[in-house]
């Protein structure tokens, strides 16, 4: 450490990750002493405090990006945008365990999704290979733990299992790349890897394909990019439906703000190695995964007679069409970013919304088939309501917000003269309408054996789905361009270097 | 952008709010009602087609709710328009350099963004004074008409809709967002006019009344598509406040007929005049609105007065300019949408008015009435008279939501008498609902009625009061006033010997005179003479709430229907000129700042010939219906006088020139026929045989993928192990579950990607 | 060239994947192979099994052991901590006391849900 070295400077750019660990101390202290009776508390308290967190990094602002604490985190906007998404995605999360009958009166719950929180907020903001790789595995290993909370569950514990197994086998292979990156150039932060290539492997681009090819690997498991995609419906299935929910949004899109970052300030535009331009090898390989993603995404959901299994390979689909933004970063690449960053916000309260309400039915009926849901409009409207727009927003129909996020990733693709991939996007998302219109007429339209049971929204679960009924409707009319020109300028904070 | 919601320019934005958060609340609060039996008196009675069900009836507290909240939500939107209005008075100006306007970004649309908001200027504030103050009253009285209706709160959730669709489509500054506030108008009156849809008449109304005017917004939206690809804008001040672009406009050539000399801004002008014939039930689209009577009364109101028709013509005033492109009505010189609304104004005005002299349904007569005073308007319009056909639009508001309700007094307490003669019969069996008149008497028929001003005082004098504006009864009447400048444009055209004013003139001078005579008529076949029924002898509202409500809203009305008037009387009038108008004529002088001074034209000055026509038409008129009428009232059974004048004529009139029959021979039935083809030969040959294969492909593609996703996890379990590695199966037998398999498929994704994109840059070649 | 540093890594690699699938394809290949019920069961010594394969194990000792080892570890935290002690003044002890804080915290934690007790 630098004898220049000021603690003050440094502290604004992790306020949120301290916030997160005080969190998780008052959550741990309070499940011990705050009595068995208060245990549901705990939900409220994490799900406040995580809301409270998500504010600061609107409050602590970064004038201009610049990285901090020895190069390991870059605090600039586009890391706080993807801030706020997350640890607001883990406050929903809490706010909806509160009622799962089975993880919402453990305290240990809300301990662990704060901690992976605080694994997530740190990719968001990680620019040095280390700082990546301890940021996955603080968000990942609290989510195989999550996965598996249902201990007394068989399909809970597998779920768990396949999960970690995964999880260790492409970090394991995301590591090898990582290590092949620093047994190159002898950087490990980001922004400066790609400057020490040309010295690191002359003109060869043979092992950076290698190391490029790996780190797709962790990032793609993470995404649940096919093919790295088996084990997300047996996850979504098995895990608890809070844990789902979590790890369908800010797993994911912390994620992708490392996908973005990586990609682009590793292999960027002017990297030319050899006679190759690495850009237009990742760009090619993430169109085609891209395509592939959606493709199967969307065939293999049409079949799904589980809502949640349906949701896990529409969230596999949903996953091809942000790649199809990630792609579109070849140009205009601001436009693209901010388009995948507007994307992932709205998704993470559309699928919390959609995964809120298949929890409130399951645990009133206790099946999670989509054709028990019929006349759900008549048992709960309010219900219906809340699933009809996150389901809306799905599917891209506004006045739903993912209408302006596939719009904005489409425009983004077709701004990057990739008009074949945003054909075979718009006609994926033409497939996708069938099976998330089946869902909305199977709740309006048909009936079921449980037609006469009405179901009862508690108030936190009324909450839940009413915030995101009304962010969703929000981002879908009024809100979409002021957010999309906020995301539009973390994007510029990304690329400016 | 600060926004600051005590700024008129951000204030608009809330005027729709009340009404449209009314609606949702209502509807999603109200859900639970309770369940009676279809023969249930709560549900009004036997239902035949219902029998044995189960249906639901609202219960109190959803009742009382939704009262106080959709009553909560239009007086918010009230008091947020005055707001806006009064401040408006208030500022120097107002209109020309000024008006309020605020919008958001609301979709990239390319290098520019859609810009999405609302806009307030002198002809809004106009709407804004009239539009929530007969909302309101509408409102208050559909407490009492809809207080025992068993879907009482799903009518006020609608009715709240409707008015929040106006209220946005009042202050909308663009022409889609206008257009929302159309269609949303289109679904609520659907909904509202099937809303007894027990009766088949309802219904099949509501469905015609959706699809004629769907016909005409199609045409309608290419208009808005033309204009936007055209301009690259649809905001209203960018397009009428600009003269330059509206000359380029008038200059190009449009892209269909432009050989013909039709003009960009001709095409769309009619291309959106045909929208406002649909909404404002203009000929020939002019057919749904007599049947959307089959509606409660307040909707019929809603519909007539305060919202759907004017916001035909309110669009239309709005576009003026656009409309006026390439032309000059003060110099006679009209462009052809102009011609458009001139002709098919001044036919409507007078086709209408000879259909209503030969009815005898109280509502019918009226909603007639209202297609002649649309056609007046649009017929204003036609020849450039901007200010007289918004003066008219307002006041015609006013005195035709009062005679509407007046109506529905009169049919409620007709229901009333009919219920109190029953009783006294004491038949027993209760077959009576609401305006379901499947039965054999007919509360709406005036052939029923008469005498009913010695039970019904209140209704008598304000129907009396809306009567005498609607014709025109000179000085004291605000219909005089408005209908007065219509005419006197005209003949100011005429004097200059232009064709088009000419036509105007002596067309709506006709309709003018039978306006006059069927409003008496139909005065005098209600309210004069002695009870021609049993139940008309009975009629009454009753005392309480129902009553109050009732005809609270009709004193209100009536006093504006009178005073309304008085705020466009010429300055130049003799006597009157002086004390309503010292300076100016205030209403003129306020509105003509909406349009571009390139636009404005003074008010001609005041001519005896118009004037006298005038009163000679509206007292002629009176006189012959208090002749025919009052001088000596029809006693029970009596024919009506018309049919021995009139003869066959009057066979004709009374079905309305067999128009529905007409549309049922050229349209209905063809496309009819047409539907049964396509559905045999087309659809269930052609089409459904391509769409099957292409479903049987699509599930073949499933299967396959099911297949090879099944084939892709086993098969790296089972295949392999036929090949060369014994891999698999080992692992398989010494560990459980299939990860292991997930993990091989991707290390061999890897491993394929990893060489295909070796080779593909042909590295490894100039490596190895 | 720089790649030709990574040659030697390539052969390895290679050398053994060939060298294992030459193992497997010729024992496949060559090997006898007759496989019945009994040779494919789990011990083919023609010992019939007794009971579960998986023995139950007192969870306890797990237990034990995971928690020493995750305390263990961070404990290893404090020595690169006091080599550098004193260069990294007042700042470096009021990090290691937030972690030993936490340590602490995670330790009552433990205390309390019961993990140190043996039954």
């Amino acid at each position: 450490m630098e004898a220049s070295f000021d603690f003050w400077t440094h502290l604004p750019a992790v306020i949120p990750e301290l916030l997160l660990t005080v969190l998780a101390v008052v959550v741990l202290l309070l499940d011990l002493y705050g009595g068995k009776e208060n245990r549901r508390n705990i939900a409220f308290v994490s799900a406040i405090g995580l809301a409270a967190i998500a504010v600061t990094p609107l409050i602590w602002g970064p004038s201009e990006q610049q990285v901090f604490w020895g190069g390991m985190v870059r605090y600039d906007l586009i890391a706080q945008i993807f801030k706020v998404m997350i640890i607001i995605g883990a406050s929903i999360t809490c706010l909806m365990a509160a009622d799962d009958s089975e993880v919402g009166h453990k305290g240990e719950f809300y301990l662990i999704v704060i901690v992976a929180t605080l694994g997530a907020s740190l990719i968001a903001a990680a620019a040095d290979l280390i700082m990546v790789f301890v940021g996955l595995e603080t968000l990942s290993i609290p989510l195989y733990i999550l996965a598996a909370f249902r201990r007394d569950d068989e399909r809970s514990s597998e779920s768990g299992m396949k999960y970690f197994l995964f999880g260790a086998f492409s970090s394991g292979v995301m590591l090898y790349g990582f290590s092949l990156l620093y047994g190159f150039t002898g950087e490990t932060n980001i922004y400066t890897l790609s400057q020490a290539f040309p010295a690191a492997v002359a003109d060869n681009p043979l092992p950076l394909i290698g190391a490029l090819l790996m780190l797709l690997v962790g990032f793609g498991f993470k995404v649940s990019m096919v093919p790295f995609h088996f084990w997300t419906p047996d996850v979504y299935e098995g895990a608890p439906t809070p844990v789902t929910a979590y790890v369908s949004v800010a797993s994911k899109a912390a994620s992708f703000a490392l996908l973005v970052r990586v990609l682009l300030a590793v292999f960027p535009v002017t990297l030319v190695i050899g006679q190759e331009n690495l850009q237009t090898l990742w760009v090619n390989l993430v169109s085609v995964l891209a395509i592939v993603t959606m493709t199967i995404g969307n065939v293999l959901a049409l079949r799904q007679t589980n809502i949640k299994r349906l949701l896990a390979y529409s969230s596999i689909a949903q996953a091809g069409y942000v790649l199809v933004g990630v792609a579109a970063m070849q140009s205009q690449s601001d436009y693209s970013v901010a388009s995948v960053a507007f994307y992932l916000l709205m998704y993470t309260f559309t699928n919390l919304g959609a995964f809120a309400g298949v929890l409130i039915f399951s645990e009133t009926t206790g099946s999670e088939n989509i054709k028990d849901m019929g006349g759900l409009s008549r048992r709960n409207p309010w219900l219906a309501l809340g699933m009809t727009i996150a389901i809306l927003s799905l599917a891209g129909i506004p006045p739903a917000a993912g209408f302006f996020g596939k719009f904005y990733l489409f425009t983004a693709a077709v701004n990057a003269n990739m008009v074949l991939l945003a054909i075979i996007a718009v006609l994926n998302a033409i497939v996708a309408l069938y099976y998330y219109l089946i869902v909305i007429k199977v709740m309006y339209v048909d009936r079921s054996q449980y037609d006469s049971q009405s179901i009862a929204l508690s108030r936190s679960t009324l909450w839940v789905i009413g915030l995101t009924s009304i962010a969703v409707l929000l981002l879908g009319t009024f809100g979409a361009q002021p957010f999309f020109d906020w995301a539009a300028q973390g994007a510029q904070a990304l690329l400016a270097l | 952008m600060e926004v600051n919601f005590s700024d008129p320019n951000f204030l608009p934005w809330l005027i729709p709010v009340g009404p449209l958060l009314a609606f949702f609340i209502i509807t999603l609060a109200t859900n639970r009602a309770r369940l009676v039996p279809a023969t249930s008196h709560e549900y009004g009675g036997h239902h035949p087609d219902y029998e044995g069900m189960l249906v639901p009836v609202a219960t109190v507290p959803s009742r009382i709710l939704s009262v106080t909240v959709g009553l909560a939500g239009v007086i918010m939107a009230l008091f947020f328009s005055y707001t806006v209005a009064f401040s408006a008075f208030g500022e120097h100006g107002f209109g020309a350099e000024v008006v309020y306007a605020s919008n958001i970004a609301w979709m990239a649309t390319g290098d520019t963004a859609f810009r999405l908001g609302v806009f307030v200027d002198p002809l809004t504030v106009i709407m804004l004074i009239m539009v929530p103050l007969a909302v309101l009253m509408i409102f208050i009285y559909s407490i009492g008409y809809m207080a025992h209706d068993p879907r009482q709160s799903r009518f006020f959730a609608l009715i709240s809709l409707f008015a929040g669709a106006m209220l946005t489509l009042v202050v909308a500054d663009n022409l889609l967002l206008l257009f929302v506030g159309w269609e949303v108008m289109g679904l609520c009156s659907y909904m509202l006019i099937g809303f007894w849809f027990e009766k088949k008449s309802a219904y099949k109304a509501a469905i015609k009344a959706f699809i004629t005017t769907r016909v005409a917004d199609v045409v309608m939206l290419l208009g808005i598509v033309y204009l936007y690809y055209a301009t690259g804008t649809l905001n209203f001040r960018d397009i009428l406040y600009n003269p330059e672009l509206l000359e380029q406009l008038a200059a190009t050539p449009a892209l269909i007929f432009g050989s013909w000399g039709i003009s960009a801004a001709s095409i769309i002008g009619i291309f959106l005049i045909v929208g406002t014939i649909g909404k404002s039930a203009q000929f020939p689209l002019h057919v749904w609105l007599p049947d959307a009577m089959e509606g409660p009364t307040p909707v019929s109101a809603m519909i007539h007065a305060a919202a759907m028709v004017s916001a035909g013509i309110y669009a239309i005033i709005r576009i003026y300019p656009l409309l006026e492109a390439g032309g000059n009505p003060h110099y006679g010189i009209l462009s052809q949408p102009m011609v458009l609304m001139a002709v098919v104004g001044s036919f409507t005005a007078l086709f209408a008015a000879t259909i209503a002299v030969a009815q005898n349904d109280v509502k019918r007569v009226l909603a007639y009435s209202t297609i002649s005073q649309l056609g007046f308007m649009m017929a204003a319009l036609g020849i450039g008279a901007y200010i007289a056909a918004a003066f008219h639009l307002i006041t015609h508001a006013f005195f035709k939501a009062l005679l509407f309700m007046a109506s529905g007094s009169v049919i409620h307490g007709m229901e009333h008498g009919e219920h109190h003669v029953h009783e006294h019969a004491a038949h027993g069996h209760d077959d009576h609902h609401h305006d379901d008149h499947h039965g054999h008497f007919d509360p709406q028929d005036m052939m029923n009625m008469g005498g009913l001003r010695k039970t019904m005082p209140v209704t008598f004098i304000t129907f009396l009061i809306g009567g005498f504006s609607l014709a025109g009864f000179p000085l004291i009447t605000a219909g005089f006033w408005s209908k007065d400048e219509i005419l006197a444009d005209a003949f100011y055209g005429l004097t200059k010997g232009y064709g088009a004013h000419a036509l105007v003139f002596i067309m709506l001078a006709v309709a003018a005179f039978l306006t006059a005579f069927y409003t008496m008529r139909q005065l005098g076949l209600t309210f004069w003479g002695e009870p021609r029924t049993e139940v008309a002898k009975h009629a009454n509202l009753g005392r309480g709430l129902v009553s109050f409500t009732m005809t609270l809203p009709l004193i209100i009305l009536a006093f504006f229907a009178i005073t309304a008037g008085f705020v466009g009387v010429p300055p130049d009038f003799p006597i009157l000129g002086p004390i309503f108008s010292p300076e100016h004529n205030a209403f003129h002088y306020f509105v003509i700042e909406t349009l571009h001074p390139a636009f404005q034209a003074e008010a001609p000055a005041v001519n005896a010939i118009p004037v006298l026509t005038s009163f000679v038409v509206a007292l002629g008129g009176l006189g012959l219906g208090w002749w025919m009428y009052w001088r000596k009232p029809l006693v029970a059974g009596e024919e009506d006088p018309l049919v021995g004048i009139l003869g066959p004529v009057h066979t004709v009139l009374k079905n309305k020139y067999y128009i529905d029959e007409i549309y049922v021979a050229v349209f209905v039935k063809p496309s009819q026929a047409f539907s049964r083809f396509v559905i045999d030969f087309i659809d269930r040959g052609i089409l459904d045989g391509i769409l099957h294969t292409i479903a049987r492909v699509a599930t073949w593609i499933g299967d396959l993928f099911k297949v090879l996703n099944t084939w892709l996890i086993d098969g790296v379990g089972d295949g392999i192990p036929d090949g060369i590695f014994d891999f698999g199966g080992w692992v398989r037998r010494i560990q459980t579950g299939h990860v292991q398999e997930y993990l091989l498929v991707v290390l061999g994704a890897v491993l394929v990607i990893g060489i295909i994109l070796a080779l593909s840059t042909g590295i490894l070649q100039a490596a190895g | 060239m720089a790649l030709q540093e990574f040659a030697p890594i390539g052969a390895m690699l290679l050398f053994a994947i060939i060298v294992a699938s030459i193992v497997l394809v010729i024992s496949r290949i060559f090997g006898p192979h007759h496989p019945t019920f009994r040779k494919t069961a789990p011990y083919e010594s023609g010992m019939k099994p007794i009971g579960p394969g998986t023995r139950r194990i007192p969870v306890k000792f797990y237990l034990t052991a995971v928690l020493f080892i995750i305390f263990d570890v961070e404990v290893i935290f404090f020595f690169p901590w006091a080599v550098a002690s004193r260069e990294l003044s007042l700042l470096g002890l009021g990090v290691i006391g937030v972690f030993t804080f936490i340590l602490l915290v995670g330790f009552i934690y433990e205390w309390k849900k019961g993990g140190m007790e043996w039954e």
